[in-house]
């Protein structure tokens, strides 16, 4: 899969859809595979405080609980639920289905744009 | 629930009777840091671009991110379909490809171009092939040796049915380290791996050892056996000759997987690693996400280092 050329990632493995001052976020195709099968997510609450590159929640996998970073600093303003009920989304469609949650961004961290994260992931 | 598993083949009715029990929630000191860093990405692409596996991959090991980024990885050669199936086990189950005989020359470059002083080798069973991967596992060994003459291989086998001559042929390869996995206990063994027989892999630790090699067993604990069982286990390795043993945590590939019995605390590990020393094995690794070749060249010179004293 390559990645999706209107989204901006990060260094992290997340992926963040930009639409004004809000921001809807999740992991990459990447982290999702490095990962494995997702069993259970905690996700922030709805109107948390995030802060970019700071662990925000978690997401748990067959061998592992992994910490969920945010790429963003903002107040969380939807999470979804449909992931929550079915954590196995954010195998099956990270860039999709298994969006995680929606932030108003007030600060972004460090992103860059598909092209630099192939060459990221590429081994470059 | 899907009647079939992702390679394709239908369910067991033991699968379809594991996943009546969902999937445990781990306890708070499992944890690891999902980190891709730079060394991990570069050794993906290898591994990748030689078309060969490694059983971190293949298996699902937490401890991946943690390895590779410190340029250790276990290979697993014989490709990615086993024809054996342990009820622990993340490793397909299937058809292999035909015997690639080129692998074990891929593998040693990929040791070369790693810059590896110690290289892990383990692999599928091999029921298919009339030696059951006797020459491939024996011939990996060779290869590293040979275009990596300073490199210690540590090579974890299968059982090859307990058979003397198939056996002889590994050995030969002379391994710095022979590793061969029970497991688990006698009372529990039949139900969790059914293709093997605890008895014979004591017996194929005890030949191995009886032909001069350096011997390794592993313990996965969490899937039903009881405390004193793990320690008459610990008790039969040694006897049987074995010199180094690891002692994990049980963590369910997927909820067609045998179900998590019991979460071992830390404290208990440390427990057993010390009465494991004082059984006299000359090398223990003793912990949750501890594996059979994690920090294995660790654990090989620290022992190496004992048996001088």
């Amino acid at each position: 899969m390559s990645n999706p050329t209107h989204l901006q990632y990060t260094a992290e493995h997340e992926w963040i859809a930009a639409d004004g001052d809000t921001a809807r976020v999740g992991v990459t195709a990447y982290a999702a595979d490095a990962l494995g099968d997702v069993v259970y997510v905690d996700l922030p609450a709805l109107g948390a405080t995030v802060t970019a590159g700071e662990s925000c929640g978690e997401l748990e996998s067959t061998k592992s609980v992994s910490d969920l970073y945010s790429p963003v600093t903002g107040e969380v303003i939807e999470v979804n639920e449909a992931v929550d009920a079915d954590p196995s989304l954010v195998n099956s469609d990270p860039f999709g289905e298994g969006w995680l949650f929606v932030v108003k961004v007030s600060n972004t961290g460090e992103l860059m744009d598909a092209a630099a994260y192939d060459a990221l992931i590429a081994g470059a | 629930m899907t009647a079939v598993v992702p390679e394709g083949r239908k369910l067991l009715r033991l699968e379809v009777r594991n996943a009546e029990t969902p999937i445990e929630r781990k306890p708070s000191w499992i944890r690891t840091k999902a980190t891709m860093g730079p060394e991990y990405r570069s050794l993906k692409s290898l591994v990748k671009s030689e078309g060969l596996h490694t059983v971190c991959e293949e298996a699902g090991c937490p401890n991946i991110f943690e390895c590779w980024e410190d340029k250790e990885a276990t290979f697993l050669i014989g490709g990615d379909q086993c024809t054996r199936r342990c009820d622990f086990c993340q490793i397909d189950t299937g058809k292999p490809q035909p015997l690639d005989r080129d692998e074990p020359r891929r593998v040693a470059e990929s040791v070369q171009t790693m810059g590896l002083k110690y290289a892990t080798i383990t692999g599928v069973a091999r029921d298919d092939l009339p030696d059951g991967g006797a020459w491939l596992y024996a011939e990996t060994v060779r290869a590293i040796h040979e275009l990596n003459p300073d490199t210690g291989v540590e090579n974890l086998v299968p059982d090859f049915n307990g058979d003397p001559d198939l056996l002889a042929e590994v050995f030969e390869s002379r391994p710095e380290v022979l590793a061969h996995n029970v497991e688990t206990v006698p009372r529990i063994f039949k139900r969790i791996r059914p293709a093997f027989r605890y008895d014979r892999s004591l017996d194929v630790l005890t030949q191995a050892r009886a032909f001069g090699l350096v011997t390794k067993s592993n313990l996965i604990l969490g899937m039903g056996e009881t405390r004193e069982e793990v320690s008459q286990a610990l008790r039969d390795l040694h006897q049987a000759g074995c010199e180094l043993v690891t002692i994990t945590q049980y963590l369910r590939p997927s909820v067609r997987h045998h179900p998590v019995e019991r979460w071992v605390k830390p404290e208990e590990f440390v427990e057993l690693a010390t009465e494991a020393e004082e059984i006299g094995f000359s090398g223990v690794l003793s912990g949750p996400l501890v594996r059979s070749s994690y920090r294995a060249g660790r654990l090989y010179r620290r022992a190496m280092e004992l048996r001088s004293q």
